[in-house]
């Protein structure tokens, strides 16, 4: 692994960033001794304990569990939007946490696309400048944002509603354009948070087939979080957080005892209410 | 339409050779203004009502005071103009508080003409009199001068002469006319009158002056009767004083020292920067207090801005949150929501410049016709908008945008991306 540590950094320099090329099985992301807690009204939440793990470059992982487990507190933690109680969080060399939140703001425009389970816009912009927003922010201009936001809709198959706006459309082509704008700064890290969770399951289908070509086709390292077991199969890392406790199992390996008990309380769950409907 | 994007999959992106970068820190706020501006343009015209109606506040509010400051700097000018015609401001009048003891005579006038930045000097005699015209008599003052004190004095000509022609020559008023029945100046100009006054002489005795003169110009100054002549017969008759000397100054800013050294030998001074003083200082008061009047409505439309804003900022929080997301910093955020302001806060401003400049030159034209209907000439510009209004103008409304703004665009930078995306 090359060491960025190594460089000069220079903060005033706007010029492209240098570039380490790195292999696929390289470290992308090593969090050490991660712990979170909230202080609420009636105490103090533990929703993340001693949580270390290591996800490769150019790999799929799922981050699984039930409901309220703390998956979209680690994906926050993840993306810089929530920094940690305790532990660190390195991407790509960098100590997220590290830096200020204007720089991580920053950062997470260079180095992640967000796909959200909920869709949000600014509304007052169209489509493509909603795509393009991520390159607005990192100081591009505005022809070489919107060519870039184009590619990038051309790649979900949504260029027709380019010039729409966003909230008309329906939920599945709304994760469509969300996973165009989470794509359009060519990010090496895509974060994806229960994006199928408000689709049927065609338009779920699309939104994570998108997401598998996202890794295997560019070469992108995609972190989905969901609770639907069905899609473990195609990831080759998974997090699995049970009451705030994270345990890794790779492709190949047994999954552990407790975390396979929990997995069938979840099918379980899920059938009947497949019957319910 | 998916299939094929999917067929197409990575095409344009397959020859990108992927790199992990290095993250390089920056210190500024790099989003362009030009792409700012443009989406807080696109904000507002998202809610195309809600900014209209808050515009359409501000351009009331701004429209209101720089209407009635116009005015307010109009009528000055029109005062200005009425009171100092084109009487210099340069010029002293002299007279004597105690005609007994001290004497506007030869002596103090040569005096005054020695002292330091005085340019000229112009005595004239003032005595009562009466007119005979016709076979009827009318009593008058009579100013026994010369052509200097008539130009200090920027009398209002209307026909004739501007100045005396001859030793028998007599500017007279338009009073005086109507007086003896000579309502129209033209066929006034070269009748003959006999005029009588009785003066006192150096010696202490009183002589009748009669003369007759001709009448070479009107003017429309003054409210009495009253005629210029020639000093020469007085002069000859060695009358004791002169009712007042006019002095013209280098400068207005010597006219206090001179009025001092004056003053110095026991004389009265008058200036017109005295009246001056005293209407620049009325309309100063005048200028404030519509200014405060026009004011309440800017404050009600500042505080509509305000509410505008706050609203908008509730309604865009997880828009905002959004934004951070995809990786927008406060300095963004706090620039965005200012720039919203100073759109509304400027744009409204000079809308309402523009409005109440029209409505003011739609008052002045329509003055000037009913004027000129009546016989006045000239323009009257009842409502001025100076290249200074305009100036402070601007300036408020940037400042009123970026106040208006101030605690709003803070709030908006300190909101916490995770919470602002759970709220709807």
């Amino acid at each position: 692994m090359s060491k960025a540590a190594g460089k000069i950094i220079q903060p005033n320099n706007h010029s492209i960033p240098e570039t380490t090329a790195k292999s696929a099985n390289e470290p992308l992301i090593i969090v050490n001794g991660l712990n979170k807690s909230f202080d609420t009204k009636s105490g103090r939440v533990d929703v993340l304990f001693d949580v270390n793990f290591m996800i490769k470059d150019n790999s799929f992982t799922i981050i699984f569990g039930p409901s309220g487990s703390g998956k979209t507190t680690l994906l926050n933690v993840l993306s810089g939007l929530e920094p940690p109680t305790v532990g660190t969080v390195n991407i790509a060399d960098q100590d997220v946490y590290k830096l200020n939140a204007d720089n991580r703001a920053h950062f997470r425009a260079q180095a992640m696309g967000i796909v959200h389970q909920t869709d949000y816009w600014v509304k007052s912009l169209s489509v493509l400048e909603n795509v393009a927003m991520p390159l607005y922010l990192s100081g591009s201009d505005k022809a070489s944002a919107l060519k870039a936001a184009m590619t990038s809709l051309e790649e979900v198959g949504m260029t027709e509603f380019a010039h729409s706006q966003p909230t008309i459309l329906s939920g599945g082509q709304q994760q469509r354009v969300s996973t165009a704008r989470a794509l359009v700064a060519n990010p090496y890290l895509i974060l994806a948070d229960e994006p199928t969770g408000n689709l049927d399951s065609k338009n779920g289908e699309n939104i994570i087939n998108l997401l598998v070509k996202c890794q295997k086709e560019l070469k992108r390292t995609v972190i989905l979080v969901t609770h639907n077991p069905e899609y473990l199969p195609l990831s080759d890392t998974q997090l699995y957080i049970m009451d705030g406790k994270v345990t890794t199992s790779r492709r190949g390996q047994k999954m552990p005892e407790d975390v396979m008990n929990s997995l069938k309380t979840q099918l379980v769950k899920l059938t009947d209410m497949e019957h319910a409907k | 339409m998916i299939e094929r994007a999917m067929k197409n999959w990575g095409t344009k992106r397959r020859h990108v050779r992927l790199h992990r970068k290095t993250y390089v820190p920056r210190l500024h706020s790099v989003i362009k203004l030009s792409i700012l501006t443009r989406i807080a343009v696109k904000n507002l015209l998202s809610k195309k009502l809600r900014t209209f109606l808050t515009m359409t506040g501000i351009i009331i509010g701004v429209g209101a005071v720089v209407f009635l400051v116009s005015l307010a700097i109009g009528l000055h000018g029109v005062v200005n103009q009425q009171v100092l015609g084109s009487k210099s401001v340069n010029t002293i009048d002299v007279t004597t508080p105690n005609a007994t003891n001290i004497l506007l005579n030869d002596a103090a006038v040569n005096k005054i003409d020695n002292f330091a930045h005085v340019t000229k000097v112009a005595p004239a005699y003032i005595v009562p009199g009466q007119i005979t015209y016709q076979n009827s008599q009318t009593a008058i003052v009579v100013y026994g001068t010369n052509n200097e004190y008539i130009t200090l004095s920027a009398l209002k000509f209307v026909a004739g002469s501007r100045q005396l022609t001859g030793a028998s020559s007599t500017i007279v008023n338009t009073s005086l006319l109507n007086l003896i029945g000579e309502s129209n100046p033209r066929t006034a100009l070269h009748k003959k009158l006999v005029v009588e006054t009785t003066v006192t002489t150096a010696s202490g005795s009183q002589k009748d002056i009669i003369s007759s003169l001709t009448v070479s110009g009107i003017i429309n100054t003054g409210s009495g009767a009253e005629i210029y002549m020639s000093s020469q017969p007085f002069t000859n008759n060695e009358v004791a004083q002169y009712g007042q000397v006019k002095v013209e100054t280098d400068a207005r800013v010597n006219v206090a020292t001179v009025r001092k050294q004056i003053a110095g030998l026991g004389l009265t001074t008058a200036s017109p920067l005295d009246t001056l003083d005293q209407i620049n200082t009325i309309f100063t008061i005048f200028t404030f207090v519509v200014a405060g009047f026009g004011g309440i409505g800017m404050v009600i439309a500042v505080l509509g801005m305000f509410n505008t804003l706050t609203i908008s900022l509730l309604e865009r929080t997880s828009e905002l949150g959004l934004m951070i997301t995809l990786g927008a910093r406060k300095a963004d955020i706090q620039r965005l929501l200012m720039f919203e302001s100073l759109l509304l806060s400027v744009s409204g401003g000079i809308l309402g410049l523009f409005f109440a400049w029209l409505v003011g030159l739609g008052i002045n034209f329509g003055l000037t016709r009913l004027a000129s209907g009546n016989g006045v000439s000239g323009t009257i510009n009842a409502f001025s908008v100076s290249p200074l209004l305009v100036l402070i103008t601007l300036a408020l409304t940037v400042l009123i945008g970026v106040a208006v703004a101030y605690y709003p665009s803070r709030r908006a930078a300190r909101i916490n991306p995770i919470d602002a995306l759970k709220h709807e």
